[in-house]
């Protein structure tokens, strides 16, 4: 009800908007947006020239994801913890790392929560998601932020925005699904070119699930254990989006980006299923707003200059409406603001020699209803200064960051400075296109978040950083084939060896009541990840797609000697993971099929098999075809979620969906 | 419903016994009809959530240790077992976030029900700790009530509101002390309890509170008409202390400079555990509360540096055995160490996470 209401105001919004801005007519052929691009390569060379993995745009709308949380899951080297359903948590970790050593990217600026100091990508849709990029280390690009430097590997996510034919003012494009346990989606993307500068659209997206999915309830760990057919209960989840951007060309030289975000968001926490009582009534509700600008200009044929600005609202509430407490209840509110300013220099020395200065000074707080702390801030300020060499076959590319850190909390009234430097070097070698080589190594950190710092009964002690080393070999193959050389086949391997120290741990004091957060422990990871990518174009105007990725990470505990944890693989890591994606397009219909693999993980530090996770494989297939109408094309696709029904856990006793049904609509407008 | 669970438990359970002989691990199986041999069982309470609380059997003469309610039931036991209570040939277990109370054969391990512990509106009232008069079994529960509990027809029978959020609860000369924490209030302006409820038995009902400072604890009645408990304090700067009230005049007892996690009573003294989370070190040892005196307990050398984190102790005045749980780290497996009642290392065995009670099983004949 709700969803339709707001479907019908963005309609009459646009109805009423879009008169006032078409005034001015004009019929110049700009096809393109025309950004600024310099020594920028995110990923757009054929051959991966560093380590990284990506799903393209034509991937995306082929894989039956609600959120970006789900896409993830095709990403290698990466895991996705996901406690089930629309609603449910969704964070990464790449190559064992944990998921507070990812940068978030969404549209060139980080997206944060200083609170937990993870991203749940839940709150992504994926209806209006372009490309994603994961870069181990970090991307060779000049043009990036300190923030997304600073971090071990960064995930940028980017949106859809508007290709213009020649003539064309204004197009649309409405995505609608339906599925088992009262999924629906809605999203509607309305992009209109005002004139020769400016482009300017609007998505909106809504999504909602009643999440109340069957599942099988295990009482014990051995398949003779006694089961039970349950419901999974106050899993429902209502999320809506909307999104305003704009984007200007003035000339080749200078580009501004615009974006203005909302996000709102209820949902109930089924909790961990417990065994005997399966109830839970807590409550989650969320809201996010920022407005984000990015002003390129090339001040000349040497010095490009940019700057990011984002500034950020963010609402969460908690309600526990069964607590034993006096109230009854327990009712936490969070605000957390944040003001961002980023500068960037980019100086291209010679020609195959630049280098580029980037700050970023950003200012956090956190108020809260809760007493454990009621007011904390974080003044930020981080600095890279970088080295680019790249004569098309040698890369170099080297940084130094330096981090400056302001904390306050009005629990410990006292500020606490604290100051660091790291480092990362990488050095790559292409031949002919063909093949590339290359390595880098990456030292960096993640501070405590405040929940690390502030959200604990005994006075916090002084934490450090979490601190990360990475070693990384990287090759790429690619190979041209078949007639007209159409036909492409990529495959690319990494080898790596991870460090993390001071991993920032909560420990029991006294009982079990009263926890505290310590820098303690240490771990070891080492892996490999290999993908793979065939593209065939086939008789009978078959066009054939094949992308696999395999993952093997051994992350293994090195804390404490004398611990049964020692030398043991660490909780929620699978050794095997890998994932399939294969898609056939052909003129009358559009097939793709999904597997995602994941071996068996631990709950717990120790590898036993009462913490044991069993192994997983989810495979999902669509159908889809195309329709024309003179303006319009339809597309509608039916698709099988877990086509096996196969009942897994990824986070253990939160039970996932078994099969799921969904049909989908989409309708491009012209 | 309910039924078919049960049905596919008891098919399955039987499967299980059709393939024992197939299965090596099961040679030295001790589940049959018969009796669970001679041993020890401990209580482990298990991490939050996980719904691994375990009862473990351990078997001193074949060195068995296994999680005997999941075997002989064919269901785990579920999520934080609080505390157990051996009386005649039942065994009785809270299980604070399963809601509810496992009634178990002490001879065979078997289920016999599982009462479940909650409000009207079916929500969670937290049963935690458990005592037995002779008679009977009570039991205390988070939201604030103590519940008898009848041994013969294993049901909740008269209940009693008592203090704030119920830690621990002992029966001494006719009454029941009921230590009320508040612990759930302890981030709000209302801040943690500092009483204890006495019940008394037979009317059930409460006939005071008595101050005894802030955050008590665990509980047990001393002798000497003296019950003795663990003041938390607020862990900062309210210090942990050790209280006695005198049953029969009422009078409170503190000593603040000792700091325990927890105690159980040997004689007339009482031996506790606690760690320093500063120090990084164990201690266990005898204190006598009449004067003040503390001395360490165990004579063994390199036994006390191998006790990672102390957290539970029993004490068997009756076989002359201490065990000293080892919750280690907490998310991975515990170990309980075996002493005499002389403070001599017996023997120490593994156990599964967070390992909190201890019970000899002595009159199992194998």
């Amino acid at each position: 009800m709700t969803k339709k209401i707001l479907f019908v105001f963005v309609l009459l919004f646009f109805n009423i908007s879009l008169p006032l801005l078409a005034q001015e007519k004009d019929s110049i052929n700009s096809i393109l947006l025309n950004e600024v691009k310099i020594t920028d390569f995110l990923a757009k060379d054929t051959i991966s020239k560093q380590s990284s993995s990506s799903l393209d745009k034509s991937t995306i709308e082929k894989i039956t994801s609600s959120s970006v949380g789900e896409l993830a899951k095709y990403i290698a080297g990466l895991t996705v913890r996901d406690y089930g359903g629309l609603g449910g948590l969704k964070t990464i970790s790449v190559r064992g790392l944990g998921s507070n050593h990812s940068a978030i990217v969404y549209d060139g600026i980080s997206v944060t929560d200083f609170q937990t100091g993870q991203v749940d990508l839940s709150k992504f849709s994926s209806n209006n998601i372009k490309e994603i990029n994961l870069f181990n280390g970090q991307s060779y690009s000049l043009l990036q932020t300190a923030r997304a430097l600073s971090s071990s590997n960064v995930f940028i996510i980017e949106t859809l925005n508007p290709q213009f034919d020649s003539l064309q003012k204004m197009k649309a494009e409405l995505k609608t699904s339906y599925g088992s346990f009262n999924y629906a989606n809605l999203g509607l993307n309305v992009a209109y070119r005002i004139n020769k500068i400016w482009t300017t659209w609007l998505d909106f997206d809504v999504q909602n699930s009643a999440g109340n999915y069957p599942y099988l309830l295990r009482y014990g760990y051995n398949e003779t254990d006694s089961t039970s057919k349950e419901i999974r209960k106050n899993s429902d989840y209502f999320g809506v989006r909307g999104e305003w951007n704009g984007f200007a060309s003035f000339n080749s030289k200078t580009d501004l980006k615009l974006k203005a975000y909302y996000f709102y968001s209820e949902r109930g926490l089924p909790m961990s299923t417990t065994l005997y009582y399966l109830n839970s009534s807590q409550r989650l509700w969320d809201e996010n707003f920022f407005l984000q600008a990015s002003f390129t200009h090339k001040i000349n044929n040497r010095l490009t200059y940019r700057t990011n600005a984002k500034t950020l609202y963010s609402y969460s509430h908690f309600l526990d409406p069964k607590t034993l407490n006096v109230l009854g209840y327990q009712s936490d509110k969070y605000y957390q603001r944040e003001y961002y300013l980023n500068n960037i220099f980019s100086l291209r020395i010679t020609d195959k020699l630049s280098s580029s200065f980037t700050n970023d000074f950003i200012y956090n707080n956190l108020n809260t209803s809760s007493s454990f702390y009621s007011k904390a801030d974080r003044t930020s300020s981080i600095s890279a200064l970088s080295l680019l060499y790249d004569n098309s076959k040698l890369i170099i590319n080297t940084n130094v960051l330096h981090y400056v850190v302001s904390d306050y909390s009005n629990r410990d009234i006292k500020r606490k400075i604290q100051n660091y430097f790291s480092p990362y070097f990488s050095v790559g070698y292409t031949w002919n296109n063909i093949f590339s080589l290359s390595a880098f190594f990456k030292d960096s950190f993640r501070m405590p978040s405040f929940n690390d710092l502030y959200f604990n009964r005994v006075s916090p002690s002084i934490l450090k950083p979490e601190q990360t080393q990475q070693w990384n070999i990287h090759s790429a193959f690619t190979l041209n084939f078949g007639s007209y050389k159409t036909s492409l086949l990529t495959i690319s391997l990494d080898c790596y060896y991870n460090n993390v120290r001071n991993k920032i741990v909560a420990v029991p004091q006294r009982n079990l009541f009263v926890w505290s957060i310590i820098n303690f422990g240490e771990v070891n990871i080492k892996g490999l990840d290999m993908q793979t990518s065939f593209r065939f174009y086939l008789p009978l105007s078959i066009d054939l797609n094949i992308r696999t990725t395999y993952s093997f990470q051994r992350a293994i505990d090195v804390s404490n000697p004398i611990s049964n944890s020692y030398k043991q693989q660490i909780p929620y890591t699978p050794l095997h993971s890998g994932t399939l994606f294969l898609n056939i397009t052909h003129p009358f219909m559009d097939f793709s099929y999904t597997i995602n693999f994941v071996g068996k993980r631990y709950a717990l530090a120790e590898n036993i098999d009462r913490n044991m996770l069993k192994a997983y494989m989810d495979h999902s297939i669509t159908f889809s075809k195309d329709f024309n109408f003179n303006k319009t094309k339809i597309n509608i696709g039916l698709s099988c979620l877990n086509l096996l029904a196969e009942q897994y856990e990824v986070v253990r006793n939160y039970p996932m969906p078994q099969r799921q049904f969904r049909i989908n609509l989409k309708m491009y407008l012209k | 419903m309910k039924k078919t669970k049960w049905i596919i438990a008891l098919l399955l359970f039987g499967l299980s016994f059709g393939f024992t002989s197939c299965e090596p691990e099961n040679d030295k199986d001790p589940i049959s009809n018969k009796n669970l041999p001679n041993g020890i069982i401990v209580l482990c309470e298990g991490n939050d959530g996980m719904n691994n609380s375990s009862l473990i059997h351990y078997n001193p003469i074949t060195k068995d240790s296994m999680d005997i309610f999941t075997s002989i039931n064919g269901q785990a036991l579920g999520d934080l077992g609080n505390d157990m209570e051996l009386l005649n040939d039942k065994l009785f277990i809270s299980v604070k976030g399963s809601a509810c109370v496992n009634v178990l054969n002490s001879y065979s391990g078997k289920l016999i029900k599982r009462i479940p512990v909650v409000d009207e509106q079916g929500t969670n009232r937290k049963p935690s700790r458990l005592c037995q008069t002779q008679t009977m079994i009570y039991l205390c529960t988070v939201d604030g009530y103590v519940f008898e509990i009848d041994p013969q027809s294993l049901s909740l029978r008269r209940k009693v509101r008592v203090g704030r959020n119920p830690e621990d609860i002992c029966y001494s000369d006719g009454k029941l002390y009921v230590t009320n924490s508040g612990g759930l209030d302890w981030n709000t302006q209302i801040g943690y309890d500092r009483t204890v409820s006495v019940v008394d038995v037979q009317t059930m009902t409460e006939i005071k509170k008595i101050d005894v400072g802030l955050n008590p604890a665990f509980i047990k009645p001393l002798g000497n008409n003296l019950v003795g408990l663990i003041v938390r304090g607020n862990y900062s700067d309210v210090p942990n202390a050790f209280v006695t009230i005198n049953t029969t005049t009422d009078m409170v007892n503190s000593s603040e400079n000792i700091a325990m996690s927890n105690f159980d009573v040997i004689g007339d003294e009482i031996l506790y555990v606690n760690y320093d989370y500063i120090a990084m070190e164990s201690s266990i040892k005898i204190y006598n509360y009449l004067t003040n005196m503390s001395r360490d307990f165990i004579k063994t050398s390199n036994v006390i540096s191998q006790i990672i984190s102390p957290y539970g102790i029993n004490v068997d005045n009756e076989f002359g055995e201490v065990y000293i749980t080892d919750a280690t780290s907490f998310s991975v497996s515990g170990k309980v160490f075996v002493l005499d009642i002389g403070g001599n290392f017996k023997y120490s065995f593994s156990t599964s996470n967070i390992p909190a009670i201890s019970l000899k099983l002595a009159k199992n004949s194998i």
